[in-house]
């Protein structure tokens, strides 16, 4: 069982991620703890709230595998959160209340399999990479714009209206069971619904990006030419990842809808689009840790900007991203996280040093 | 005894640009094969065809009878042809062992026992296994041509392709890895042919050579015959077109 | 008839002057610079305010607001973009940046919408529908601009050290030309042909903060649809989207003709990454 347990977490640890010790793990399973603990001791409005930040880290998480880990920067991730708050809508209004993870169920599959011939396209008709990023762009304002011209009563699919440039609004919230035995996630729940799969995910992730897959991605980003020397298709590792990636993105956009009850063009918009690039490359995009935190606190900021008046949390994004590209290429939370490991490492090295055992002073 | 390798009549032509007309040779399983030639005569347009980065323009290439020339480079790759190119391109921010993990996984799947097997025979052919935590992008020049080398050779290819892999070495990294070349084709038995411009490396490897000039073979013997040879002379310091 | 015709030579003339910058820049640097939507509107928002706050004549605003244009991008070249050329992503992301930064300053220093300027030429009719003489000036200014950029490639030392350079930089740098001064002026002809456009327009549109980003990705399109090529590129795709997007917003309405060129434009990244300048490039080398 203790074994068991072992081979668990070495297939967690690795070189693709952060944190490997003994000491990152029982740091990792505490904030964990707090985590599912909060909601208990939190009031209402902010425990709702914050279960609506996580829900970003979704499509932060999204963008982060393809291009820090894959090398594939895609615009089009904002796309498919959008629209799988579309899907989830549709569905979700349709049917009864009961069946909403159905509806779930079907935003999900249905833009990863919209990811999958937009991949297709992409990966096996050899666009290559600044081209990806444009071509993804224009998607993304392909779908804004064809969107936004459904205003009017004629755009709906069963009773749900898609509402143009103002949105699909009335939009359930997730839920199980029915009747006086249903729980509806919202508030609380909410919150635990997000973090569960939040933890569920991050830990998915990390499995994927230490196994032999995750190997390939990255050997995918670094050289894709030696790559297919080594027998490797890399058209099917980059459409495998950008499916997943869409996965993921898709989530985020089932929980948006949810928790918003409404779901609009603008979420796709060309503002929409920046912030996950800002959150990744701000954090640090080769780490899923750093993302993880750097989307949290970065939507809380701009949650803190926008009530204080609104007009200068474009600014601050825009000078962040500047300064990143500028300063911190390597993202600032990755910066501080390798500084602290450095830290830590000559702190190691200082107490060897002053063991006897070692030849040390005593 | 049919031959592993065979390029039977090989074109190649780029726009107006001829490079390879009519290139015909076989390599038989198990023996080395030298690919001298003076610059521009084809030798890594030949090797890039070979590996699938190009596709002839005519004639054939074939692995044990099977043609591969149109394929993939990464279904060329699996057939058993591995290659080490000219620049050196190591996965830099990676480390040596994994860099020779990622050469080998796909061979050995989830068995990770077997997988660090290998890797650590592979390390210790190449004489990097004091490297192997180091980042690949911090190692010399040599050992990263090592490394790469390594990495070619790891998945038990049945063929490998060495496109000048001695280019920036120092004269003992050039005779280690003559040394290592010769141990892979005379112990393992492995089918090599080499581009190569370095005549240390080439004396060192006593293989029979095959001289290239203006995209097809001029001239197939030993390096003694290749020396007096008074065409291959030529064509090297030229005379003769 | 008319009425198409009209409106495929006022997209041909928007385009081509939108893009030239853009394309220029891209062209010979091979970067792609996001803050072309900013210089554009810098160019649009001096202008209106050199007509209505300091009284000059519009023809003297435009090229005084295109110098200015060109000024702000040699600073910025300077001080950021010559650090990035080797990191294409990452300065398409620093020229996104610079993007918002100014739209935003200007946004949160002067308002969201700035004085009107009037066109200055008057209208003419043809049928029953009235037409601006001014857009057949902003023709005349496009035609001008691309025989401009044309002699300047051809013609002048520049643009010889400018055509060896796209051709081989390396080379270029060891036969002397200093291609820092070079870059640096091609960034500032980019920057100052953006300014332009952005004045020129002042006339016809609103003019706020977002003046340029109508602007930008439309010139994106016209960039990828023409290629490389800073004459052929922007010619040749903005006759060819030019068309399309005047026949798709005269037969229903500009919302299709703007989902025309994105389709367009995808399927050319996908089928015909060079643009028109690979297909030029394929023609030339066919004959």
């Amino acid at each position: 069982m203790r074994s068991k347990f072992f081979d668990f977490i070495t297939a967690l640890n690795g070189p693709q991620t952060v944190g490997s010790s003994p000491l990152y793990w029982r740091s990792f399973a505490i904030v964990c703890a707090l985590l599912l603990l909060y909601p208990i001791i939190g009031e209402d409005y902010a425990v709702s709230n914050n279960g609506f930040l996580m829900v970003w880290v979704f499509l932060g998480l999204s963008v982060c595998i393809l291009w820090g880990y894959t090398g594939i920067f895609s615009f089009g991730q904002t796309a498919f959160f959008g629209l799988a708050g579309y899907v989830y809508g549709v569905v979700s209004i349709n049917i009864p209340p009961e069946y909403s993870m159905l509806a779930a169920v079907c935003g999900i599959a249905l833009i990863m399999l919209l990811s999958a011939i937009v991949g297709y396209v992409i990966f096996y008709g050899g666009i290559s990479s600044l081209y990806i990023a444009i071509f993804t762009l224009m998607l993304t304002l392909l779908a804004e714009t064809l969107l936004s011209r459904t205003s009017g009563p004629q755009f709906r699919i069963g009773s749900a209206l898609l509402g143009g440039s103002n949105g699909m609004v009335g939009i359930p919230p997730l839920q199980i069971g029915s009747g006086d035995f249903a729980i509806v996630f919202v508030d609380k729940p909410f919150f635990w619904l997000v973090a569960a799969l939040l933890i569920l995910v991050f830990l998915g992730l990390r499995f994927l990006l230490n196994s032999n897959w995750g190997y390939l991605m990255v050997a995918t980003r670094e050289d894709p030419l030696r790559t297919q020397l080594f027998g490797y298709d890399i058209r099917r590792i980059q459409l495998m990842t950008y499916i997943i990636a869409g996965g993921i993105a898709a989530l985020g956009g089932v929980l948006f809808a949810s928790w918003n009850n409404f779901i609009a063009p603008s979420s796709m918009g060309m503002t929409a689009a920046t912030l996950p690039i800002i959150w990744v490359a701000a954090g640090g995009r080769a780490s899923i840790q750093a993302v993880t935190i750097s989307t949290f606190t970065l939507q809380w900021i701009n949650q803190q900007l926008a009530y204080g008046g609104g007009e200068y949390s474009l600014m601050f994004f825009a000078i962040l991203l500047l300064c990143t590209v500028m300063l911190f290429p390597q993202g600032i939370v990755t910066t501080i996280e390798m500084a602290l490991e450095e830290y830590l490492e000559r702190r190691r090295v200082a107490r060897l040093e002053k063991s006897p055992l070692l030849g040390g002073r005593l | 005894m049919s031959d592993l390798v065979t390029v039977e009549n090989l074109h190649k032509s780029f726009g107006g640009l001829q490079v390879l007309r009519g290139m015909s040779f076989g390599v038989p399983e198990g023996e080395m094969r030298v690919l001298l030639g003076p610059n521009g005569c084809g030798k890594s347009t030949f090797l890039k065809t070979m590996i699938g980065l190009h596709r002839p323009s005519a004639g054939e290439i074939r692995l044990a009878g099977e043609r591969i020339d149109g394929l993939h480079p990464h279904e060329i790759a699996r057939l058993g042809v591995s290659t080490k190119l000219q620049v050196p391109s190591v996965f830099r921010e990676l480390s040596v062992y994994q860099n020779i993990r990622i050469a080998v996984q796909r061979e050995t799947g989830r068995d990770a026992r077997s997988r660090n097997m290998v890797i650590d025979e592979t390390l210790d052919m190449i004489g990097l296994i004091t490297q192997a935590g180091n980042r690949a992008g911090n190692l010399s020049h040599g050992h990263q041509q090592w490394l790469e080398i390594g990495m070619a050779i790891a998945s038990q290819p049945r063929i490998l392709l060495l496109d000048e892999p001695t280019a920036g070495m120092t004269p003992e990294e050039t005779q280690q890895t003559a040394q290592i070349v010769l141990r892979l084709n005379r112990q393992k038995g492995m089918t090599v042919i080499i581009v190569e411009h370095d005549m240390a490396f080439v004396s060192a490897l006593d293989a029979p050579i095959l001289v290239l000039n203006q995209g097809s073979i001029f001239f197939e013997g030993t390096l003694r015959q290749v020396r007096t040879h008074q065409g291959v002379k030529e064509i090297y310091f030229g005379s003769r077109a | 008839m008319f009425g198409l015709f009209y409106q495929i030579l006022a997209t041909f003339s928007f385009l081509v002057l939108s893009t030239t910058g853009l394309a220029i820049i891209f062209g010979v640097m091979n970067i792609i610079n996001f803050a072309h939507a900013s210089f554009i509107m810098l160019g649009a928002v001096v202008t209106v305010y050199l007509v209505s706050a300091a009284n000059l004549s519009v023809f003297l605003a435009i090229p005084l607001a295109a110098l200015i244009a060109a000024a702000v991008g040699a600073f910025l070249e300077m001080t950021l973009i010559r650090r990035l050329y080797n990191r294409k992503l990452d300065c398409l992301l620093a020229t996104w940046a610079i993007n918002i930064i100014i739209v935003q300053a200007v946004f949160l220093w002067l308002g969201t919408s700035q004085p009107g300027i009037d066109q200055p030429f008057g209208s003419f009719t043809v049928g029953d529908a009235a037409y601006n003489y001014y857009e057949l000036f902003l023709f005349g200014c496009a035609a001008l601009v691309l025989v401009a950029v044309f002699l300047l490639f051809r013609f002048t030392r520049f643009g010889l050290n400018v055509r060896a350079a796209m051709q081989n930089r390396d080379m270029a740098e060891g036969l002397g030309t200093n291609t820092t001064a070079m870059y640096l002026k091609t960034f500032a002809l980019g920057a100052g042909l953006a300014g332009l456009t952005g004045a020129l327009y002042a006339p016809l549109m609103p003019v706020s903060p977002y003046f340029g980003d109508r602007f930008l990705w439309r010139a994106f399109t016209v960039l990828i649809v023409g290629g490389a090529d800073p004459l052929i590129g922007p010619l040749m795709s903005s006759v060819a989207l030019g068309s399309v997007y005047g026949g798709l917003t005269w037969l229903w309405d500009s919302v299709a003709g703007s989902i025309g060129i994105l389709l367009i434009t995808m399927i050319f990244i996908r089928v015909l990454p060079q643009g028109f300048t690979g297909l030029w490039d394929i023609l030339r080398a066919k004959k």
